[in-house]
């Protein structure tokens, strides 16, 4: 699943009218990027409960710094960096490793499989993806998404983790050829 | 022309080959090295089929209810935060009379703690002080004390000593011997009148040396308690009255 970007044309007058005192510039930013937001952290901790979480912090955090915030670079690049720091920083902390699931090991994925198999297929292609992405260090993990799921360009991804393009570039590589090796022990590709 | 390099740069290219994202350049570079290349093709099929995979998957999407409900829940943690941190406003009167005081009774235990140093200073002052009139008085005092010696010293040299004494009458016996002498010669001049003024003169003198007699009895008496010896007290009995006289009139005239 591939997000989209949100408009970014009216960042400017929503920015001012929250810096003037008017709390519904806050509150048309939330609404405005709230999903981008949830899917960048949901894609880097793969769980619901602790993306509604982390999101959450992260326009918190937001809430505090839009006073601040100079506008050197556009709100959803300054957004996206608070999200992915906040994520890696998440999972730094639970230190998520392979979290291999001893059921899924087993069986191989059958394509061509329909009706009631198809759900439980969906959830078990949705747990291996989630697994081998778990496999990824934290920063290509971020690149992966960034780049795979919301088609980022690869100079604002470099801005938005503080590394060189060439070494994103490289990262992203990785992790796909990464993703590509763990995926091939659990189905047939 | 390098390549290898060339190789490695293409592999960077694939994923982005695969999904469509890149640029038509890069996209002919690709095409190229993997006509050209068997491992690149390799390689190309392999991350493609992930690539299938992952884009196959679909994500859990939360309820549609969550969107309506994260902005609420944003603005309660929000509240929370700022509830919990600290405002004067938010102390109770007790707190807000209680802080500054015990702020000023720190601020007094601070000062006194420090203060001794001034008030060991005042003290020195007046030990130093006390010193000084003590030694201010001793001065004095002896000052006084050789004032007092000065004038005993003095009063000795003013007193006759028992030597001068003695000095004193042999002075006086050969005055007397001269004086008796100066009578003979008056007389001899004037003869009744010297014959009877010396008559008179002697009968007065007895009187005045019987006088003298008791008064010298009374006072040479006291010579021993006035500190005069043998040899004094002696030579003092040895004089006549006139001589006695003569003697008395000096010591009374001196500053005795």
């Amino acid at each position: 699943m591939k997000g989209n970007i949100a408009n970014k044309n009216n960042d400017p007058e929503l920015i001012q009218r929250f810096k003037n005192g008017d709390i519904t510039g806050f509150n048309e930013i939330v609404r405005k990027y709230q999903q981008q937001v949830y899917w960048v952290v949901r894609k880097m901790v793969q769980d619901h409960d602790e993306a509604d979480d982390i999101t959450q912090e992260v326009f918190i955090k937001v809430h505090s710094a839009l006073k601040d915030f100079r506008e050197e670079s556009n709100l959803f690049t300054w957004l996206y960096r608070i999200a992915t720091n906040y994520s890696i920083n998440h999972l730094k902390k639970t230190k998520v490793r392979n979290t291999v699931s001893v059921e899924l090991v087993v069986e191989p994925i059958e394509s061509n499989e329909k009706g009631a198999d198809e759900e439980i297929d969906e959830e078990r292609k949705r747990k291996y993806l989630m697994e081998a992405i778990e496999t990824l260090p934290a920063q290509q993990r971020a690149v992966f998404n960034m780049r795979y799921y919301d088609q980022l360009p690869y100079d604002e991804i470099a801005e938005i983790l503080g590394k060189s393009t060439g070494g994103i570039k490289a990262n992203y590589f990785h992790a796909v050829k990464n993703l590509g090796e763990y995926l091939k022990g659990k189905i047939e590709l | 022309m390098n390549t290898k390099y060339n190789t490695e740069e293409i592999m960077m290219l694939i994923p982005d080959y695969i999904t469509g994202n890149i640029s038509s350049s890069d996209k002919a570079l690709v095409e190229k090295a993997l006509s050209e290349s068997a491992e690149l093709t390799e390689l190309y099929m392999d991350m493609k089929s992930s690539v299938g995979f992952i884009d196959s998957v679909k994500q859990a999407e939360p309820a549609p209810q969550y969107w309506n409900t994260l902005l609420p829940r944003i603005h309660e943690r929000i509240e929370e935060r700022q509830n919990k941190g600290f405002s004067w406003e938010k102390l109770s009167v007790v707190w807000k009379v209680l802080v500054p005081v015990a702020a000023v009774i720190l601020i007094a235990i601070v000062y006194y703690i420090v203060k001794p140093s001034t008030t060991q200073l005042t003290e020195d002052k007046k030990i130093e002080q006390k010193l000084n009139d003590s030694t201010g008085k001793q001065n004095n005092e002896n000052n006084q004390q050789e004032k007092i010696r000065d004038n005993r010293d003095n009063l000795v040299k003013d007193n006759e000593t028992p030597e001068k004494i003695k000095d004193n009458i042999k002075y006086r016996k050969s005055v007397n011997n001269t004086d008796k002498k100066n009578e003979n010669f008056v007389k001899g001049n004037n003869p009744e009148e010297n014959k009877e003024t010396p008559r008179k003169e002697l009968i007065n003198d007895e009187q005045i040396t019987e006088d003298i007699d008791v008064e010298e009895t009374a006072v040479f008496a006291s010579g021993s308690a006035a500190g005069l010896d043998e040899d004094t007290e002696n030579e003092l009995k040895e004089l006549n009255s006139t001589e006695k006289e003569k003697l008395l009139e000096e010591l009374l005239n001196s500053n005795l």
